[in-house]
């Protein structure tokens, strides 16, 4: 067993570890995930809606980081290398998910709502899956509306009512309805 | 079943659709899921790079790094799956079998072989026959 291999691993700082696990040491590889895990995984959940998209994402980071560990040259310190690559992961993911598109024909037509029943039907069971988790933590937010808030953003996001109508009919001024559906946004979002 | 798509493909991959109707038709359950870096997530370069650490080849210390994170990923992956299918689909953990495709099987089929009741199975080509495989697989598992 080589001499390095003895020294313990867990007080070492981040550029030690760097060091070791660059000529292999599995060890030091070991405590480099564990010392990460937990802090990518916080940053991310804080970013994305749901369980499966952090735990996805979280992979990405470390194949990325162990990937191209050779990339980083101690200039800055390891946790802001790590960071910024969690960062562009984030960012690729957020532009991966912008890209996905329907097509043309499936507008509010009755072919293309027979298409959207269809695509609900046939749907893919990982986004079934996001799309329930979403649901039901937009349902657990809903819970901390008040009244006037859920029954706002009901009219607004459930049923498209523009804010001119939804203005007229619960007798407010547009400014007023934009201000408690800001208000109503904020409260979900705080989920 | 759980079927792990080749590297550099995914679960929506021909030959693991095929595959995986075949099971069910003949009366077998079916599951694929995307590992790391397929589907979504997927990247031609680090597949390459995965492919070649799969081939039993010597690897360079950074590739070793590689190869061993994506091992650690794809165990946890197959290895929530099949809790997934024990808790909420029923699925006896005994009479489960991991099958993998060429090229990168390599990774699945080592999280089976230490799997506790878990069936692994020889590696699949993608140009193999799915009814051949299918009734071979069936065969393994009886």
């Amino acid at each position: 067993m080589a001499a390095e291999e003895l020294v313990p691993v867990t007080g070492q700082t981040d550029e030690a570890l760097v060091d070791r696990v660059r000529s292999g040491d599995c060890a030091a590889f070991d405590t480099l995930y564990r010392r990460y895990f937990a802090r990518i995984y916080r940053f991310l959940d804080r970013r994305l809606n749901n369980r499966a998209d952090v735990e996805e994402t979280v992979q990405e980071v470390f194949i990325s980081l162990f990937s191209s560990l050779d990339g980083f040259r101690g200039e800055a310190p390891f946790a802001a290398w790590v960071f910024g690559l969690t960062r562009r992961t984030l960012a690729n993911r957020f532009k991966r998910k912008r890209a996905a598109t329907v097509p043309l024909e499936a507008d509010d037509s009755e072919f293309g709502a027979e298409n959207a029943q269809g695509a609900t039907r046939d749907a893919d069971p990982h986004l079934a899956y996001e799309f329930s988790e979403r649901l039901e933590r937009l349902q657990r937010g809903v819970d901390d509306l008040s009244a006037d808030q859920w029954e706002l953003f009901r009219l607004r996001h459930l049923e498209n009512r523009s804010i001119e109508e939804i203005a007229q009919q619960l007798a407010k001024s547009e400014d007023a309805v934009k201000s408690h559906l800001y208000r109503a946004r904020k409260v979900l979002l705080a989920r | 079943m759980l079927i792990a798509p080749a590297v550099g493909t995914g679960k929506n991959a021909p030959e693991v659709e095929a595959l995986c109707r075949t099971l069910v038709a003949a009366g077998l359950s079916a599951a694929a899921i995307d590992l790391p870096l397929q589907g979504e997530r997927a990247s031609a370069k680090l597949s390459a790079r995965i492919a070649h650490c799969a081939s039993g080849r010597a690897l360079g210390a950074a590739d070793q790094l590689l190869w061993r994170e994506y091992l650690r990923q794809v165990a946890c992956d197959l290895d929530a799956t099949r809790a997934a299918l024990a808790h909420g689909g029923g699925v006896r953990p005994g009479a489960v079998g991991c099958a993998a495709f060429e090229p990168g099987a390599a990774a699945a089929l080592a999280w089976a072989a230490n799997a506790p009741d878990l069936r692994p199975c020889p590696p699949l080509a993608a140009t193999a026959d799915p009814r051949t495989v299918a009734a071979s697989l069936r065969e393994q598992l009886s």
